[in-house]
């Protein structure tokens, strides 16, 4: 649901920058367009702060990123160990501590399912922020965790996500939609993909468990955060052109036309206008009508 | 009739294939990937010789190159491995492009490999195939169509192929470039690809992961429109998963050519 009370770009900056508390932000990415820029929009964004304690958990990179003050390569070290090892880097819960801390994980989708939750739930605490990807285009290995009914990893990261940043590439101007999925679908890669341009359908999750849906159009070269508006729409009005030579008949509307279309009242304006305060029953007799005032059921109020 | 141009092959903003911050020795190796996708009808022979050229001479002067400044490192050398080809073979293509055998070697890793290693398990048959490579942080290392490596080890997972030994070996050099077949994942309108079989979810799984992992993807496929007597193919160039965090201070340039493969020569043009 979108809210009109509140900026979305300042909210998405606030987020970015760690102001709200906020324990866990996924990033969902595609090939089309990973989440690396929206990761280093954050490292911008907690640069000019005070001092962050930055761990990178790799399950996919190789090279430790400059922002990194711990990198932890899971390759190396071996799944079981990586939480003990996080956990060594962070403050404990109860402690008092000034500096904020940052964990990043790249990417969920090397943590089996069954490990997921516990892994995450490991992980966040009051001082500690949990940044995570989760590629959506990578097919989910089977794994099974013994439950009919225990969700998918996707299901279970959205229901336990504070924020959530679902990336979605700006569609190059000579594809669609439709023709971009398709040729992903066979690895046919098209130009103008993974850009430091991009969309996202941010949702932030209050406390209360509502959460609000936004889509910004994010530029991490300039640093902006804008409502994305969709202009499609906009250019499939009808044009006069669009009718012509279709069939014998005369289809087109001149303007006069139009402009006497439009001025025609519909009858829902007029009924909505009457009782702009609120709603009331009008009824008002004729000529025929038999009102009997001492009858009580004969009074229709 | 005019002919048209033949063009350069570039990847990079540098104008070059292969940057020089990835042949330049440094002391702190970062490790990069480079995908190449082909399929059947658009074989990636003479893209992937025009690589090891670049690895070894300096440019890929068969086709049309960069060829001014760009020094190859002597103490190096490039590794050729590949799933489909036997050692002869590459021998023979790259003699013919008169590259300096001292500059790359070629491992046969295909020869009686079922053979070899039915009856081990999967991890020591991995461990024992990375050992045949050398561990040298500045070398490059090419490797042909490894996810053949899921059909020929018995119960192999594409994260476990990953893992075990792609990013192993992106480990063990500075550049890795993996040539990978995507025929399966093209239009079968007759059977369509069932996502379901669990097959097809580990072969996209290893392919999708590799593009994650990738700079750049060269993608070589036949024209939509079927064949023609002058075009073989186009070749795309794409940003991979990787280029928007590489620490690379040169970008990818995007591009598709069309190319041309007569004899032993390949021509390149704009599209």
């Amino acid at each position: 649901m979108a809210s009109s009370s509140h900026n979305p770009s300042i909210l998405f900056k606030r987020t970015l920058s760690l102001a709200d508390p906020s324990g866990f932000m996924l990033c969902y990415d595609s090939i089309s367009q990973t989440s690396y820029p929206v990761i280093n929009e954050v490292m911008h964004s907690i640069s000019g702060s005070t001092d962050h304690n930055i761990t990178y958990i790799a399950f996919e990179t190789l090279n430790k990123p400059s922002f990194a003050t711990n990198f932890i390569d899971v390759n190396e070290i071996g799944f079981a160990k990586v939480i003990d090892r996080v956990q060594s880097l962070l403050p404990s819960a109860t402690a008092t501590v000034r500096s904020k801390n940052l964990v990043v994980v790249d990417s969920l989708n090397h943590i089996a399912l069954p490990h997921l939750s516990s892994f995450i739930s490991s992980l966040i605490s009051p001082h500690v922020t949990l940044l995570a990807t989760y590629h959506k285009d990578l097919p989910e290995a089977s794994t099974k965790v013994g439950f009919d009914n225990y969700p998918n990893a996707e299901t279970l990261l959205q229901f336990m996500a504070t924020s959530i940043f679902d990336i979605d590439p700006l569609i190059p101007s000579t594809l669609d939609s439709t023709e971009l999925r398709e040729s992903i679908e066979k690895f046919h890669i098209p130009r103008g993909l993974n850009r430091l341009q991009f969309k996202v359908n941010f949702t932030n999750r209050r406390r209360s468990g509502r959460s609000l849906l936004y889509e910004l159009l994010v530029d991490t070269v300039a640093h902006t955060y804008e409502v994305f508006e969709d202009n499609t729409n906009e250019n499939q009005e009808e044009t006069p052109e669009m009718l012509q030579d279709l069939t014998t008949f005369n289809l087109s509307t001149s303007a006069k036309q139009k402009e006497a279309k439009d001025q025609v009242a519909l009858p829902f304006l007029e009924a909505q206008s009457e009782f702009a305060g609120g709603t009331a029953i009008v009824y008002e007799y004729e000529k025929d009508d038999d009102y009997d005032e001492e009858d009580p059921y004969e009074d229709p109020f | 009739m005019t002919t048209p141009q033949r063009q350069d092959f570039i990847l990079f903003s540098d104008q070059s294939v292969i940057p020089t911050e990835l042949r330049a020795v440094s002391a702190e190796p970062q490790h990069h990937l480079f995908l190449v996708t082909s399929t059947m009808a658009t074989q990636p022979l003479w893209l992937i010789n025009a690589l090891v050229e670049t690895c070894v001479s300096g440019g890929p002067f068969s086709l049309n190159g960069p060829s001014a400044s760009l020094k190859s490192n002597p103490n190096s050398i490039t590794t050729i491995a590949s799933l489909v080809h036997e050692e002869n073979f590459y021998h023979n293509a790259l003699r013919k492009l008169k590259v300096n055998a001292n500059g790359y070697q070629v491992l046969d890793i295909l020869t009686n490999f079922i053979l070899k290693n039915n009856d081990k398990p999967s991890d020591k048959v991995l461990d024992e195939l990375l050992e045949l490579f050398p561990a040298d942080v500045q070398s490059t290392i090419i490797l042909e169509q490894p996810e053949l490596l899921l059909s020929l080890i018995r119960g192999l997972t594409a994260d476990e192929l990953n893992k075990k030994f792609i990013l192993p070996l992106m480990k063990k050099c500075k550049l890795l470039i993996v040539a990978s077949s995507i025929d399966l994942f093209q239009n079968n309108e007759n059977e369509p690809l069932d996502t379901n079989n669990s097959d097809v979810q580990e072969f996209t799984r290893f392919v999708t992961s590799l593009i994650y992992n990738s700079i750049v993807v060269m993608n070589l496929r036949s024209l939509d429109t079927g064949r023609s007597k002058d075009v073989t193919g186009s070749l795309m160039i794409s940003r991979g998963g990787q280029s928007t965090n590489s620490p690379l201070s040169v970008h990818v340039v995007e591009n598709e050519y069309l190319y041309l493969t007569q004899k032993d020569s390949t021509k390149l043009f704009y599209r």
